[in-house]
């Protein structure tokens, strides 16, 4: 029997959008047929979705922290200057190097980035391979470390075809009126369109000929020209904006399309020189916005472009053993290598990010596990030293990036541009961080960058990171510090479309953290008004009016923001949940599978369907529903409260009854409401009003009592209980807490203090530092408790305006009782 | 594999640069042909002006 063979095949940037609109004219048969041979569905990226950053998590299934590309650029070896990111800074093993070592050939073309070569069992074309560094009448050498092995680089350049060998007739599909408007021929777009055009034309060549004429079992080729054509021709693409100028509409409006239909032509000849033992992989990286979210104008500020980026990429997969004419959902750039090395019976990575996407096979089986990949010996085919690329290839490949725009032109004083470079790098290593959770990580490498530097992207990443871990007043602070520059940062960065007004952006989301609704929304609704498209603000609008109970206004922005974003997860799964408080159960199943169907991986919307399901009496559905939200996250109680019910009532299957009610007998022990301040303030006057509002706060030995009471006694009331910052760390883990932080400024703790400083003896004088070590306590109890209810009581704000502070409480405690235990 | 007839001019098309390594070595072939001709048409033309 013949060997399975796999083809990974990279479109960078094709986007389903266009794709579907294209088929349903006829205009991709070859991608068309494909799809229906396999499965199909979307590939979710990272942030920054920078592309030499994400073909090699496609190639490593590690994030960029573990794998080392961090971006388009590098310093040279010898730290004077900047080149092209290279393949010699990549920390992993890539697929192919995995391969190699288990004894397969692979052959790996054009992949972002792979100059110098590796050395491994097949042939490597690096993505330097179709630069042109000269005019056609030069002599065209190619760079070093292009191709290995070397002894093929006479066959192979001879494949290379030159930007200025490109006709008027390979042009014309992209720009028609090139035959009639002569001044096109010298427009800078016509000229990257041609570039684009020769540079996919090189790597589809070079690819055909070792397909053909090479043993294979691994073949990984990579094409840049979709983005390209994107990103010169998006923004013509149809429908027409008026925005953009009408000429260059008309003239330039075909680019993306004919780029597509070009890489179906190529698809084609691909296709023929397979057969029925090789499995395709067709993949990209990210998506591109084709609609109304294209924006209109590049921030200004390196990799601005990449705002052009969507969050999805396409993935298809077809052969022996796959799923026909299917689509899958829960896919991520992550999962590309353990789902490669799992078809290939090998073992995968625990250390890797990603998954096995086994819902693409028709018989799966369990996948067999390695420790890691990185520290099994073998042949892998990775460089053993550092090769110094051609610098004038390097910087030609510069150049053809900031043509792009990806990166400015070089400062005239370069050691600046390494340090902002370097700064860069770390910003993007921070953001791909944050992507994966860890944001602790990332909130160093911020707080190192935007001191330095000041520069707001960082400072507002940073902000936005405090909010998550719920270090409030540092947000604060930083937002007052954000406003202080921000005039300075105004001449460097005038554009920035990604959060526009994000000062009071991030304002409005602090107050929506600490939640001071009342706050948040004037704000949010005020950046709305002079940005009736910031898919962001209408999202938290609506999320504040779901958390108020006022459905109707929910559902009204989150349809707002479904028109500018219909793949949002949490917008379909908030519209699911305002339809399904309203008793609108059809309307919200269909926007909960739309959820799941964006986000496979998303619990709530699998909870959420399941509960919907129940209320119309689908109780087969809704089990399942909910059995799924419980193998996403296995430690959530209330889908058992559910399937208890539904098991014992309806289903009658008396042992998954008692599995889940053994399950929440073993983890529901209770909920606590803690008050958190700081030992040694007098909150006497704070306690005795709320005990005139019936909120009463127990003492330690007595909530042993009253949390045993409530599990035997159904007439339970929540204990709430005073817990000073230093103790947190003694409570036990398995309650759920809601935390209510007494709030007051350093200037009024010391105050506070210094009244009481006859009966405090372990509090000193010189109290900052301790306030400080006593804040960094509650946060680090935060950091660690990640499903903790959070409330912040401003004390003086409460005695100021306890009419509209008390019940804001009340409410907040009541929500907190009804709801989940996790 | 099933054999397929292609005209291939020396303007080339997409179409053949679809074709991979056999549209592009056959593209340049077209081209050194035309140049093949063109150099022979010229040379006849030189060799016959000397005769005149």
């Amino acid at each position: 029997m013949k060997k399975n063979k796999i083809l990974l095949l990279g479109w960078d940037a094709a986007d389903w959008k266009v794709i579907d609109k294209l088929i349903s004219e006829g205009k991709m048969p070859s991608l068309q047929g494909l799809i229906k041979k396999g499965v199909r569905g979307n590939l979710k990226t990272l942030d920054p979705p920078l592309s030499p950053m994400l073909w090699t998590t496609i190639a490593t299934g590690f994030r960029a922290d573990k794998h080392g590309i961090t971006g388009f650029i590098e310093p040279t070896p010898t730290g004077d200057g900047l080149r092209p990111v290279t393949s010699t800074s990549r920390k992993v093993k890539a697929i192919w190097n995995i391969y190699n070592q288990e004894g397969w050939k692979s052959n790996v073309v054009g992949w972002w980035p792979s100059n110098p070569v590796e050395p491994i069992n097949g042939v490597m074309v690096s993505n330097f391979f179709q630069v042109a560094n000269k005019p056609l009448s030069e002599p065209w050498i190619m760079p070093n470390g292009t191709i290995h092995p070397t002894s093929l680089i006479e066959t192979l350049q001879e494949f290379r075809v030159h930007p200025h060998e490109i006709t008027i007739p390979m042009v014309s599909p992209f720009i028609p009126h090139i035959n009639t408007n002569i001044e096109l021929r010298s427009d800078k777009r016509t000229a990257n369109v041609i570039k684009t055009i020769a540079n996919a034309a090189s790597i589809h060549a070079v690819s055909t000929y070792l397909m053909q004429e090479t043993e294979w079992d691994f073949m990984a080729i990579y094409h840049d020209a979709i983005d390209h054509f994107c990103h010169i021709g998006m923004r013509f693409y149809p429908p027409y904006r008026t925005e953009v100028n009408k000429d260059d509409f008309e003239n330039f409006k075909y680019i993306v399309e004919a780029g597509y239909r070009f890489h179906d032509l190529m698809l084609h000849r691909i296709l023929e020189l397979i057969d029925e033992n090789t499995t395709i992989l067709l993949i990209s990286d990210h998506g591109f916005y084709s609609d109304h979210q294209r924006p209109l104008s590049i921030p200004h500020e390196p990799s601005g472009p990449a705002v052009e980026h969507s969050p999805y990429g396409i993935f298809i997969m077809a052969g022996k053993g796959i799923k026909k004419n299917q689509r899958i959902s829960g896919a991520s750039v992550l999962d590309i290598t353990p789902t490669l090395l799992y078809y290939a019976g090998l073992e995968v990575g625990k250390d890797m990010e990603g998954k096995v996407l086994y819902q693409c096979f028709e018989n799966p089986t369990e996948a067999k596990f390695i420790d890691s990949w990185e520290q099994k010996a073998g042949d892998s085919g990775q460089h053993n030293e550092i090769i110094r690329e051609d610098p004038w290839a390097a910087q030609e490949a510069m150049n053809q990036l900031v043509e792009l725009g990806y990166i400015d032109a070089p400062d005239e004083d370069i050691s600046k541009q390494i340090i902002n470079s370097k700064r860069e790098s770390q910003y993007y290593i921070a953001r791909n961080l944050i992507n994966g959770g860890k944001t602790l990580k990332a909130i160093e490498i911020l707080e190192e960058i935007y001191h330095d530097s000041k520069v707001h992207r960082y400072g507002q990443r940073l902000a936005m990171c405090y909010l998550s871990k719920r270090r409030y007043q540092h947000c604060k602070d930083l937002i007052e510090d954000l406003k202080k520059n921000k005039d300075e940062n105004k001449a460097e960065y005038p554009v920035n479309i990604e959060e526009p007004m994000y000062l009071e952006y991030l304002e409005g989301l602090y107050f929506l953290a600490i939640n001071r609704h009342r706050k948040a929304l004037p704000i949010l609704e005020m950046i709305l008004e002079r940005n009736p498209t910031n898919f962001h603000v209408l999202l938290n609008i609506a999320l504040i009016y779901l958390e108020r109970k006022k459905y109707g206004f929910a559902e009204k922005y989150f349809i707002q923001s479904l028109a500018i974003d219909d793949q949002n997860t949490n917008a379909h799964h908030g519209l699911g949940l305002s339809f399904l408080r309203q008793n609108k159960f059809e309307e919200a199943i269909d926007e909960f599978l739309i959820a799941i169907e964006t986000n496979f991986y998303f619990p709530r919307a699998h909870y959420h369907l399941g509960e919907t399901l129940f209320k119309i009496g689908n109780f087969e559905d809704s089990s399942k529903a909910f059995e799924v939200s419980l193998r996403i996250a296995p430690k959530m109680i209330k889908p058992h409260e559910w399937l208890s019910k539904i098991y014992s009532e309806h289903l009658i299957n008396p042992q998954l009854a008692e599995r889940s009610l053994n399950f929440i007998k073993e983890n529901k022990k209770g909920k606590i409401i803690i008050l958190n301040g700081i030992e040694g303030v007098d909150y006497s006057q704070l306690f005795e009003l709320l005990k005139v509002n019936n909120i009463e706060i127990l003492s330690e030995g007595a909530i042993d009592l009253r949390i045993k009471n409530s599990l035997e006694y159904e007439s339970f009331i929540t204990p709430l209980v005073f817990v000073p910052s230093q103790i947190l760390n003694t409570l036990p883990s398995f309650y759920s807490y809601l935390f209510i932080e007494l709030v007051l400024t350093q200037e009024e703790i010391i105050l506070e203090l210094e009244k009481q400083k006859s009966k405090v003896e372990t509090i000193k004088f010189n109290q900052l530092q301790e306030l400080n070590r006593i804040a960094s306590l509650k946060t680090t109890w935060l950091d660690s408790n990640p499903t903790v209810s959070y409330y912040a009581l401003d004390i003086p704000e409460l005695f100021k305006n306890n009419e509209e502070e008390l019940p804001r409480l009340l409410e907040f405690i009541e929500n907190f009782q009804q709801s989940s235990f996790v | 594999m099933e054999k397929k007839e292609y005209i291939v001019t020396v303007q080339g098309s997409l179409g053949l640069l679809a074709l991979g390594h056999i549209g592009v070595r056959k593209w340049r072939e077209a081209i050194n042909n035309k140049k093949k001709v063109e150099s022979k048409e010229t040379n006849a033309s030189i060799k016959k002006d000397e005769k005149k």
